[in-house]
């Protein structure tokens, strides 16, 4: 009945597009931090970190896109990555902080973000715990507490790190998944009071949150611009500057040290400032194009424990990237959060690479489905056809 | 069927999923679209404000300027330079503690930081990004901040490396004669415009055009890139004088010593080559230093040889027998003979001194007597005489190079009184700038051809090429013949007359001597306490190569008349210029040394008439900048006065003379110079005499 196909190469493209991209801009943004740090050795240190992790994270995509999915439709990876995943976080706290955070795995040669496994072990776990309990998604005891029980137990120790962001993202996971696999209403809207609840907390227990949030209304007013608001002040001069056309490849000025973190969280800035409007329209359509594709891969999904995977990483991935771009562009107040497959970052972008090699071997239905006419009598099936022909 | 459609919905889990994801992906879609239109404003609509703000942050403006252009003397000496130097300010925004930098400034530059801190703390709450702490500092306090302010925690690349203070480049214009022809040289203020002398007259020239520039700095305060100066700017020019800075040297000292010596207010001397009209030196006393001018008196920064009149009594002689002598009327052996020690004019007296009954002309310059000079004046006429007095270039600016130059003051003949002719024809009733009387002698020196009188020898550009050079246009004043007769009476002088101190070892020479009282402005009478004496002369007597001019002014010691206090600088400097300059002595005469008494006195044949009209011409007509000098000095002339010029003015003149003697045994002489030189106003002139009475007056 379901015969595979072949893989959405359309999605393979869009992603590996965005990862190769993203090392470019790395390349830009983190020249000069590089000259400065090696003392004029290298502008190339983090270019070339980059651009070995991508290249090894489109391996990693391509491998998984071959692995079925319905692997990872098991108790024991399941647990067993979750497991893995809560004492990965754990022990981030074992090692020392950088900038005031505990986000990273420091081994010897190698480091990693465990908070970004997480947000692909969370839908795993969502996908698997819902599609199990398909009849008994609304029952509290049954679901929606051990739903919520995982969601705090991941979110909490990444909001310790801390790391709003991850946070914001992983509940963004959880409620899309959630919302998608049936959740009563009422659940839904007290998750999202308790949500809001905690958020309220964070700022009142984390004040630096709240000069934050003010001043993201007028980032580059007087008493902001050197204060809270700088970040996001210097981000929209830099895209600002760019104009329609932007200053040209590598020739971004706020890069040069103006800017906070050019090559990770505000990396889409400095594309604002060297390719200009251009640049940046062409980036959030490629994540329209990412979320089209994701999402026809979700609806197409031959079982229910593929839908909600999808729904799960799509939505990962395109939260993470409007959340980070909106910040960059001052419509939501400062967050420090990465734009996926181009900031730097090596955990970053091999998993989500990974992420979207899952994708990629759902998306192998989806293209059986949209060909093939003989699948199973749905009450989606019309329409299915329509989004698959989009 | 819509119920039947919801309930299938609902019972339909995968169709609930699709609903719900549809609705998220629609949430997500519109999140994209104002993603969108928030770029779209802030990339088209604000492009160029944020673009501004940002350039705004990372670059300076920075205005550079070329360095002023030198000055220097005929050798190529520098008498003005700009040198590079830094100066400290303070970008306050960058500062924290304001008190603690203003403190740790302050100790460094060994100031109090009161003053320091004042502006620190006004400008930070102004949000201003720039004070100065400190400017035109040199290299050695330069060296010493940047040491003693670091601070090794700091991520600063440039010097001094301490919180929000920074280096600018300035530069500083130097003297490094110091007080060496300073009114000739002037300055220029803190903002480098030439204020006075060379520095102001020739401001375009040196002026060092603003070269604007800028440069982009990263958040650290490292420059990476900045404005290239390739934008064309004519480089400033450099201004070279005539001036010889040794020459000037050694003419200041004799000065000096000259004024003290003599006690005078104030002097000035002027050394002119009469071949080229080039000035060799030029100074006035007191003077000042151009490096601290601030420090000094504003009336030291006057170039009072060009720019203050004067009367100068006898020694105008020169242009009245100049005249006469070019229309053959007299010539310097003929014979004069005096019938009189007075002369009567328009109903005043003048007297002479000397009670010879006849003398040549030579003697009678040598004696400086003013009755053959006002006989002499009378036969030429008002007209040639007027046209004499401005053919050697009285009554205007000579038109050297230097900013307020005296126009001085010459009436025509229409407004003159009935005895101004005479009065001219000595010195009075007539303004001159010490310049302008060295002109006039250097014309006699040159054979008759005046040389316009010029301090800048030529321009050069910045490569060493010249720009311009002056070319001066002479101009026949008397004949050839006519100088060389005045050149014999003026070596008498020396030889026999009132300029005897002016005899030089080694050399032979000529000149005259003079000699003014000063009208006093508030009492509106001449005062008789307050002299200008001068003496100019040239050197070698036969082919002068060097005419120098000495004027003291206000000399308060025993002996005051331009051949007791004048005469013996101008020997000073001739004797020891004339050997720099190459001269070859013509002369192995030493001069003896004399006495006062051997010298005759020239105080004593002052005879002018105070002729107080000219205060009140002079201050509606005299249009140059000294008006009040001019007004002053102009007027303060004369011994004598004239009650007949009280209805005139009403001020009653009468009591303020000098001792008088009444000197009744003054003959009526009958005139009988030149057979040339008779005129018919002569004995009009005679007849009109006596009338009113009056005292000459005799004084030492």
């Amino acid at each position: 009945m379901v015969k595979k196909l072949r893989i959405d190469w359309f999605l393979f493209a869009i992603a590996a597009g965005l990862a190769l991209f993203g090392v470019l801009m790395v390349y830009s943004a983190s020249a000069m931090i590089a000259l400065n740090e090696t003392e004029g050795a290298s502008q190339f240190t983090y270019f070339y970190k980059q651009l070995g992790f991508t290249v090894f994270g489109l391996f990693v995509m391509y491998l998984t896109s071959r692995i079925d999915y319905r692997l990872y439709q098991n108790k024991t990876v399941v647990y067993g990555i979750l497991a893995v995943t809560i004492v990965l976080l754990i022990s981030v706290f074992g090692f020392g902080a950088i900038n005031g955070a505990k986000r990273w795995i420091r081994l010897p040669g190698i480091s990693f973000q465990p908070s970004e496994i997480a947000k692909i072990a969370l839908p795993i776990f969502l996908a698997y715990f819902l599609t199990k309990n398909e009849k008994t998604v609304s029952d509290l005891k049954e679901t929606v507490l051990p739903c919520i029980g995982v969601l705090v137990i991941l979110g909490g120790l990444i909001f310790a790190e801390p790391d709003l962001g991850t946070t914001i993202v992983l509940c963004a996971i959880f409620v899309s998944i959630y919302f998608a696999a049936g959740a009563k209403i009422l659940h839904l809207a007290s998750v999202g009071a308790l949500m809001l609840f905690g958020g309220v907390c964070a700022l009142i227990f984390a004040p630096w949150r709240v000069a934050r949030l003010i001043a993201f209304l007028d980032p580059c007013a007087e008493e902001n611009r050197a204060g809270a608001g700088y970040q996001v002040c210097q981000s929209l001069y830099a895209i600002g500057s760019g104009g329609i056309l932007g200053e040209g490849f590598a020739k971004g000025q706020q890069k040069l040290f103006y800017l906070p973190y050019p090559h990770s969280d505000f990396i889409f800035s400095v594309v604002g400032e060297e390719l200009g409007l251009f640049g940046t329209m062409a980036i959030v359509l490629a994540f329209g194009l990412l979320l089209w594709r994701g999402t026809r891969t979700a609806l197409l999904a031959p079982d229910r424990f593929g839908m909600l995977l999808s729904i799960g990483i799509i939505t990962g991935i395109i939260v993470q990237a409007l959340f980070n771009i909106s910040v960059v562009i001052s419509i939501l107040p400062a967050k420090g959060i990465p734009l996926p497959f181009i900031s730097y970052g090596g955990s970053s972008i091999v998993l989500t690479l990974f992420a979207v090699g899952i994708l990629l071997n759902v998306s192998q239905y989806a293209g059986a489905s949209s060909k093939e006419k003989d699948l199973t009598e749905s009450p989606v099936r019309r329409r299915k056809n329509r989004i698959g022909l989009k | 069927m819509r119920r039947q459609a919801k309930k299938t919905k609902k019972k339909n889990p995968m169709q609930t999923a699709f609903t719900r994801f549809m609705l998220i992906v629609a949430f997500f879609i519109l999140w994209i679209g104002g993603i969108g239109v928030r770029l779209v404003h802030l990339q088209i609509n604000q492009h160029e404000a944020l673009r501004d703000k940002a350039l705004n942050q990372r670059r300076d403006q920075i205005k550079s300027k070329q360095l002023r252009g030198t000055i220097y003397d005929r050798n190529n000496r520098p008498l003005a330079m700009s040198v590079k130097v830094k100066s400290l300010y303070a970008d306050p925004r960058e500062i924290e503690d304001v008190e603690a930098a203003a403190k740790q400034v302050a100790g460094v530059l060994k100031v109090k930081p009161n003053e320091i801190l004042k502006n620190l703390k006004e400008a930070k709450e102004h949000g201003k990004r720039f004070v100065w702490l400190a400017r035109k500092l040199d290299e050695n306090a330069v060296d010493k901040i940047n040491e003693e302010l670091e601070d090794r925690n700091l991520r600063k690349f440039d010097l001094p490396r301490s919180p929000g203070l920074y280096w600018r480049e300035e530069q500083k214009r130097s003297y490094p004669y110091q007080t060496l022809a300073a009114q000739i040289i002037g300055f220029s203020n803190a903002d480098d415009i030439g204020s006075a002398g060379i520095e102001q007259s020739q401001e375009s020239n040196l002026h060092g055009a603003v070269i604007k520039g800028w440069q982009d700095r990263d958040r650290h305060g490292r420059v990476y890139d900045e404005s290239d100066e390739t934008e064309e700017r004519e480089p400033p020019k450099d201004v070279v004088l005539t001036v010889s800075h040794s020459i000037q040297y050694k003419v200041e000292q004799a000065l000096a010593a000259g004024v003290k010596s003599s006690n005078s207010k104030s002097g000035m001397a002027v050394v002119l080559d009469p071949k080229t009209g080039e000035i060799l030196a030029l100074a006035n006393y007191p003077t000042f230093d151009p490096n601290r001018y601030t420090e000094f008196s504003v009336e030291n920064y006057v170039n009072r040889a060009i720019h203050d009149n004067y009367s100068p009594g006898s020694i105008f002689k020169i242009v009245t027998y100049s005249g006469a002598v070019n229309e053959n009327l007299i010539n310097a052996d003929a014979e004069i003979h005096f019938a009189s020690k007075t002369i009567d004019v328009a109903g005043h007296r003048f007297s002479d001194h000397h009670s010879r009954s006849s003398m040549s002309y030579k003697d009678a310059m040598a004696v400086s007597s003013n009755v053959s000079a006002i006989r002499t004046a009378l036969g030429l006429g008002k007209e040639k005489f007027f046209e004499y007095v401005q053919k050697f270039g009285f009554g205007k600016p000579t038109g050297i190079e230097l900013p307020a130059e005296a126009n001085g003051i010459v009436r025509p003949p229409r407004v003159w009184q009935g005895d101004s002719l005479a009065s001219m024809s000595i010195g009075y009733e007539i303004g001159v700038s010490a310049l302008q009387m060295a002109s006039a002698f250097a014309t006699i020196a040159n054979d008759g051809v005046r040389v316009q009188p010029r301090i800048i020898k030529e321009i050069r550009q910045a490569d060493g090429t010249v720009f311009s050079a002056t070319e001066p246009q002479p101009t026949q004043v008397v004949t050839a013949e006519t100088a060389r007769d005045v050149r014999s009476m003026l070596r008498q002088v020396v030889v026999a007359g009132t300029g005897k101190r002016a005899q030089l070892n080694g050399y032979t020479s000529a000149g005259k001597t003079g000699t003014a009282w000063k009208f006093n402005a508030k009492t509106k009478r001449v005062d008789s306490s307050k002299y200008v004496s001068s003496f100019i002369g040239m050197a070698p007597a036969d082919n002068p190569s060097v005419v120098i001019a000495v004027v003291m002014d206000e000399p308060r010691g025993g002996a005051r008349d331009g051949g007791q206090v004048s005469a013996p600088v101008f020997r000073e400097i001739a004797e020891q210029i004339l050997p720099e300059m190459n001269i070859i002595p013509d002369s192995n005469i030493q001069q003896e040394t004399l006495t006062a008494e051997q010298i005759p006195s020239e105080t004593e044949s002052l005879v002018p008439p105070v002729n107080e009209n000219i205060l009140g011409w002079s201050e509606a007509e005299n249009q140059v900048a000294g008006e009040q000098n001019s007004a002053n000095q102009t007027a303060g002339t004369a011994q004598t006065v004239q009650p007949v010029k009280e209805a005139n003015n009403g001020a009653p003149l009468k009591e303020n003379k000098a001792p008088v003697e009444s000197d009744k045994k003054g003959v009526k002489e009958k005139p009988k110079p030149k057979a040339t030189a008779q005129t018919s106003e002569k004995p009009k002139a005679e007849t009109k005499n006596k009338s009113s009475g009056e005292r000459a007056k005799q004084k030492t």
